[in-house]
Parts: C-alpha cells; structure tokens; sequence
C-alpha cells in the first residue's frame, strides 16, 4: 500500500516553493510594516522606510531611505539613512533568534529636511522627543537675571538726579523768601516807629509853646511817650532775637542737609556684583540652548532604549512558556556590529562621520553588554563621540563623551543690548562634554575653551559713560581666551546649571569698581549742588538780616533818644505854677 | 472554481463512501488534533502536513479541526495545567533542554504550556476519537450516503467529482 500520494504531494510542494518565493518579498514588506508601525511608537514622529529587501534563505536584511522623522519639526528629519545592511546569523534565526553579527549603515545623516509632514495624526501622537526642560528658570537664570537687575539699577542710579528731592535745597529756599519779608516787615516798622517819635516831638514842642491851651496834650504826653518807649524796645528786642532765629534756621537747614546726605547715600549705594553672576547674565541665553538640546537627546536616548520591565514584550497570549533549567538564554534581537558611515553639521559644515555601534539588544539583561556608540569625524574638525547606553542593571545608565578640538565659533552677542553686551568675534574652540545619567541622576561637565577671541563691549546710553566704556575695553581688551564651564547636577527632569567662565570675573573686576566710583562722583556731585545750594540761601538769609539789623538798629535809637528828651525835666513837672501864670517867687512883676 | 468546491466534494464523497470509514477516523483525528492544538508553532505545522500529506480524508480532518479549535479554546486551563506539570518534571529537563537548544527547537513550541498540554491531551483522545469515528462511520455511512443522494446539491457536487475525474483522465 502507497502511504503517499504523490500525485497529490508534488504539486503542493511546488505551491510550498511558490509561497517560499513569496515569503522573501513578504517578509520584506512585513519587515517594512514593522519599521513603519512600531517605529512612532519610539521616535514620537514619523518613520518612512522607501524600500526594503528580505531573504530568509541568504539571512539578509536590506533597508533602504529610511527617514526618522523629528518630533519637535515636522519638516525635518531627526536622522536619515541611505542604506541599511544587516547579515542575520542562520543559526540563531532557528533558534527564534535575529542576531546580527555585522551590519553596515549608509549614507547616515541628522537634520535633512523632509518633502512630507512628520507629524503624527492626533490620535498617534505621542510625547515629544523629551519635555522641556527648565534649564533657564534655574539658579543660573536668577543669577542673570540679578546681574541685568544690578545693570538696570546702576544705569538708574546713573541717571538720577535727586536734587528735587532734597529736603535742605527746599527748606534753604523756604527761608531765604521768609527771611526778606521778616526784615521788610521789621524796617517798616521802625520807620513807622521813628516818624511817629518825629511827630510827636513836634507835636510836643508846639504844645510846650502854649501848655495851658495844650494841657490835656501834656497830660498824655507822657503815656504816649512810654508807649513808644514799649514799642522802640519791642522792635530792639526783635532786632536782638534775629541772629539767634537766622542760626536756629541755619541748624534746621544742616540737620535737613544731613538727612539728605544719608538719603543719597542710601540711593546711589551699589551693591556687590558676583562674578557668578555676571557670568550667568553674559552666558545663559546662549548655552541654554545647546544644554538643553543635550539633556533632551539623552531624554530621547533613555525613552528609545528603556529601561528593565518597559520594554515592549510580545507575549503568547495562551500559557506560559517555560524556561527550562540549564537553558542559556540570549535576547531575541542583537545587533553586535554596525559600522556607521554619514555626514553631519558640525558649526554649519558638513563632516563625514565614521564609527561603530555594537552591542544593540532589545534584552540588554541576557546579553550583559552595554550598548556602545564610537562615532569619529574624518577631515579638518576631528570630533571623537562616544556613548555608553548601559541597560544591563537593575539602574539604567547613559554616558556620553565627546571631544572636539578646532570647533569653529562663530560671532556672536552675549547678554542683553539694552542693558549690556559684548561683541565676542568668531573664534577656534576646544570643546570637551562628559554627561552621565545614571538612574535619574544627571551630572555633567561641558568645557569650552575659545581662543583668538576679541571682546568689543557695547553699553546702553545711560550706563556707557566714556569711563565705564574706557575701562571695560581696556580690560576686555587684555582677553584673548574664554574658559567656560558648564556643570550639570539634578535630575533628567529637572535639570540644575552652573555656568563658570573666565569672562565674569574680568568683566566684574573692570565694571563693578568703575562704576562704583563713577557713582561714587556722581554722589559727590549731587551732594555738592546740594550744598552749593543750601550755602547760598543761608548767606543770603545771613545778609539780609545783617544788612536789616544795620538799617533798623540807627533807626531805634534815634527815637529812642528823642523819647529821652521828651521825657525829661519838662515832663516830670508837666504844670508848674509859671505855666498856669503864677509869678515865680521873688519875681517882680506878674 | 472546483478547487474551491473540492473540499465540501471530498466530504460529500467520503460520506457517500468514496473513502473508507478509517481513513474517514484517521483524518477526523488528525482534525481534532490540529484544532487542539495552538497554531504558530512547528507541532501544529507537523499535524497540517501530516492532514495533507497521509492519506486520510483531509476534509473530514478539516472540519474536525474546526470544530476542535473552539472546543480548544475552552479547555486552555486544563491544557495549560497539564502541560505546566509536564514541562516542569524534574526528570524530563534534560530531554526538553536538548530538544530546545536543537535547531529549530524554539520554534516547535513544545514549552508553551497550552500546546504542550493539548498535545498531549490530542494524544491521549486519538485512539478514542479514530476508534468511535471508525464505529460511527462505519455504522453511519450507508444510511447517510442513501439520505445525502436524495438531494439535488450532492448530486452536482458529485458530477463535479465526476467533471474533475474525467478532465484529469
């Protein structure tokens, strides 16, 4: 008995053979699908794949315009790839395993511009590349924002003229109009004092003429007189007083003057400017950027590559496989070689790149190697990258290095025109980056070392006075290097910048004691006004009472005399007997 | 068109005894034992050319494995509790190690504990389910292939076999 029926066996091998066939374009457009679908999923954007190739029986896997698309750009793609070449190890795909023992990728480059939208559909949409980090609402940014306070208070102290405001100049003012009214007042009283004598002196000699006709005149003469006298020795006694009053004045105006002098003190004090400071204020904006660019792409790095227990898993949905005891098991996926080749921009040229990325595993835990990244430029910038993605712990780490001498910068401002800032020409730079995230934890130092560098210094209007303009070019001028540092602490999350850099301490030693004696004489000057001021009001206020007590005094002691006169013998008998017709005794005739 | 048809013909005809009752059984296990069974692994490959490539009556074992897919899916628990206490016995760790360190080896699926667990289960029922077939069949066909000729949609089925016979003669 036949126990196969070839007629009916042979042509289903030859359809096996036919879907065999087809199996090498399937798995290609399944390896596309893949590509295509997972890829978002990771990346937060777009993945394009133009073509791929797959042959099962050669363990061969070509990926050809791949395009990653940037989350934060639509239009642009974060990576892009020509050639993708992968040789799967046989052995291990029967044993459900894609092991790569070499692959070679081409044609790789970052930031080309994409003809369609990366963007996800809303619905697909998934976080950015990393959230945004607050690098710039840190201690660093306070710092700057305290040295811009500190430019602003000094253009305002500056400016300020406070001579308006100062209590002496107005009470000087005040006195020196009250002080000529006084003394108007005090002269014109004397006159009217001097006249009134005057007339009554007459008055008294004519009644002297005729004292009968005259009696009742005579009989109050002498009430008139004494008030008169009151009055003579009212406005002497003022006179006396008014020295005592012009020096009271005088201290009121030297008490209010002190008090002004504290007051100015207190407004045109500067406050120490920390070099720190400066630094942050002169550097921040424009290391915010590239920092964060920094902890962002190690962000995206912990996100693609996660950490145990998030990784995807495709589990069998029925049962539970078991591991068998004595079985040694490796990570499904495992890309042990990729030879890179590409092209990026490095400070606005293009550099071919050339390096190695070894050890990529979806199981970093089985395979118990890190993935490492070697990346090298070839041509006249010579940039060594390496990165160390460890996920063989139960902490994951990431270590980046990166090493670059010969780094052009370009021109640039640093801090803000309306305040100040500082014109830094294009210049050579070596540049040095150690970032370790280790779990959460962040720490990292970037050293950039410029050299060949000219400082222009550029001040607002009010705060570029000739010799704080001076002095900060003299002193920026004596620069050639900037040593800058940057240090990284905190978390992935929250971010935590120091900025160091050769340019505050320079910048605070020229600005900060220049300016505090520009408004040391600024101070001066305003007090000196004051004073000026003040000075001249109470020498006038001094004259005019000196010049007032010249001219009064003469006037009351005329009067004073002639109410002596009036006073005098006559008066002390106002009615003798001769006066009323009597003859004087022993006189002959009547 | 008759490639399409050829399944429902070759039922048509097995119960009409065109086939005998034990390659009718032989198939209806094979069946039972493919739908028991999880697919995606080599096992359930095994078992599908095993159905096509014996010669047993694959349409038969075709709905077999039909119907024993959704009897399959409720016996999951069962099956995974049998094939959890074979896969972990102490004494077989040796042997399973070296079949799954073998080529292939991950692929056939024999650690998962729902298709280790049917498999054995399928095992277990073949000798049952060929021999009640066999009865059954036996017993059946007569009666069913007198009651199916009645109807109009065997007859042209049949001419269908007859058509396809004839154009391969």
């Amino acid at each position: 008995m036949r126990i196969f029926r070839w007629g009916y066996l042979l042509p289903r091998l030859a359809i096996l053979c036919v879907l065999w066939a087809a199996s090498e374009h399937g798995t290609a457009w399944l390896l596309k699908w893949s590509i295509t679908s997972a890829g978002p999923a990771l990346t937060g954007a777009r993945v394009d794949v133009a073509e791929t190739r797959a042959s099962l029986l050669h363990t061969r896997v070509a990926i050809k315009g791949l395009e990653i698309a940037d989350p934060d750009q639509a239009m642009q793609n974060l990576a892009s790839v020509e050639l993708v070449e992968l040789n799967l190890d046989t052995a291990a795909l029967l044993r459900k395993q894609a092991v790569v023992n070499h692959g070679i990728i081409r044609g790789l480059r970052f930031g080309t511009a994409r003809e369609t939208s990366g963007e996800l559909p809303p619905t697909e949409a998934v976080a950015p590349r990393a959230t945004r980090s607050h690098v710039a609402r840190d201690a660093t940014a306070q710092a700057a924002a305290y040295a811009a306070n500190w430019l602003a208070d000094v253009e305002k102290k500056l400016s300020l003229d406070a001579r308006g405001q100062f209590e002496s100049v107005r009470l000087a003012e005040e006195l020196a109009a009250k002080w000529p009214a006084e003394c108007e007042s005090l002269s014109a009283a004397a006159k009217l004092l001097k006249s009134g004598v005057e007339q009554l002196t007459v008055e008294t000699k004519a009644a002297n003429q005729n004292p009968l006709r005259n009696a009742e005149f005579l009989r109050a003469l002498p009430g008139r007189v004494k008030s008169l006298q009151q009055q003579t020795q009212d406005l002497q006694a003022r006179l006396q007083e008014l020295p005592g009053l012009v020096e009271a004045d005088r201290q009121r105006v030297i008490a209010a003057r002190e008090r002004d002098e504290r007051f100015i003190r207190d407004q045109l004090s500067v406050e120490a400017l920390d070099a720190s400071d400066l630094t942050a204020y002169l550097l921040t904006e424009q290391l915010d950027g590239p920092v964060r660019e920094l902890v962002e792409w190690l962000g995206w790095a912990r996100k693609i590559i996660p950490s145990k227990g998030q990784a995807p898993k495709f589990e069998r949905s029925r049962g539970e496989n078991i591991l068998f005891a004595g079985v040694k098991r490796y990570p499904d996926v495992l890309v042990r070689t990729i030879d890179l080749h590409g092209v990026a921009q490095v400070g606005g040229r293009p550099l071919e790149i050339a390096g190695t990325l070894t050890d990529f595993t979806t199981e970093p835990q089985l395979h118990g190697q890190p993935l490492r990244l070697r990346l090298v430029t070839q041509g006249p910038l010579p940039i060594q990258v390496q990165a160390v993605i460890d996920r063989t712990r139960e902490t994951p780490r990431d270590e980046l290095l990166a090493v670059c001498n010969g780094l052009a910068i370009p021109g640039m401002s640093l801090g803000k025109p309306e305040h100040m800032s500082l014109a830094v020409s294009q210049s050579t730079a070596a540049l040095q980056i150690a970032l370790l995230l280790d779990d959460e934890k962040l720490t990292g130092n970037i050293e950039l070392v410029q050299k060949s560098v000219d400082i222009t210094p550029h001040l607002a209007q009010r705060l570029g006075t000739p010799e704080i303009q001076q002095a900060l070019t003299a002193s920026l001028g004596r620069v050639n290097e900037i040593s800058t540092q940057v240090v990284l602490t905190g978390t992935l999350a929250k971010p935590q910048v120091q900025i160091s850099s050769t340019l505050g301490p320079t910048m605070q030693n020229a600005l900060h004691s220049t300016v505090v004696a520009v408004i040391d004489r600024q101070r001066e000057r305003i007090l000196a006004s004051a004073r000026a001021q003040t000075e001249q009001h109470l020498t006038a206020m001094r004259s005019t009472v000196d010049s007032l007590t010249a001219e009064v005094a003469p006037l009351l002691a005329q009067p004073e005399q002639m109410l002596a006169k009036l006073l005098g013998p006559d008066l002390a008998q106002p009615f003798s007997a001769e006066q009323f017709g009597r003859l004087p005794a022993g006189s002959l005739f009547k | 068109m008759s490639f399409l048809f050829t399944p429902l013909r070759q039922f048509a005809g097995a119960l009409l005894g065109n086939d005998s009752p034990r390659q009718l059984a032989a198939g209806v296990t094979l069946g039972m034992m493919l739908g028991l069974v999880p697919k995606g692994n080599l096992i359930a490959v095994a078992l599908g050319m095993l159905l096509f490539g014996l010669k047993v009556n694959r349409s038969a074992g075709m709905v077999a494995a039909v119907l024993f897919s959704a009897i399959g899916t409720f016996t999951d628990g069962f099956t995974h509790r049998i094939g959890k206490d074979v896969l972990e016995t102490a004494w077989l760790q040796g042997a399973f190690v070296a079949i799954y360190d073998m080529p292939l080896g991950p692929w056939i699926g024999f650690n998962n504990t729902v298709v280790m667990g049917s498999l054995l289960l399928a095992i277990y029922l073949s000798y049952p389910c060929y021999w009640f077939s066999a009865f059954s069949f036996e017993a059946l066909q007569p009666k069913v292939a007198a009651y199916l000729r009645r109807y109009r949609v065997t007859r042209v089925l049949l001419g269908l076999q007859l058509t396809t016979k004839w154009q391969e003669a």
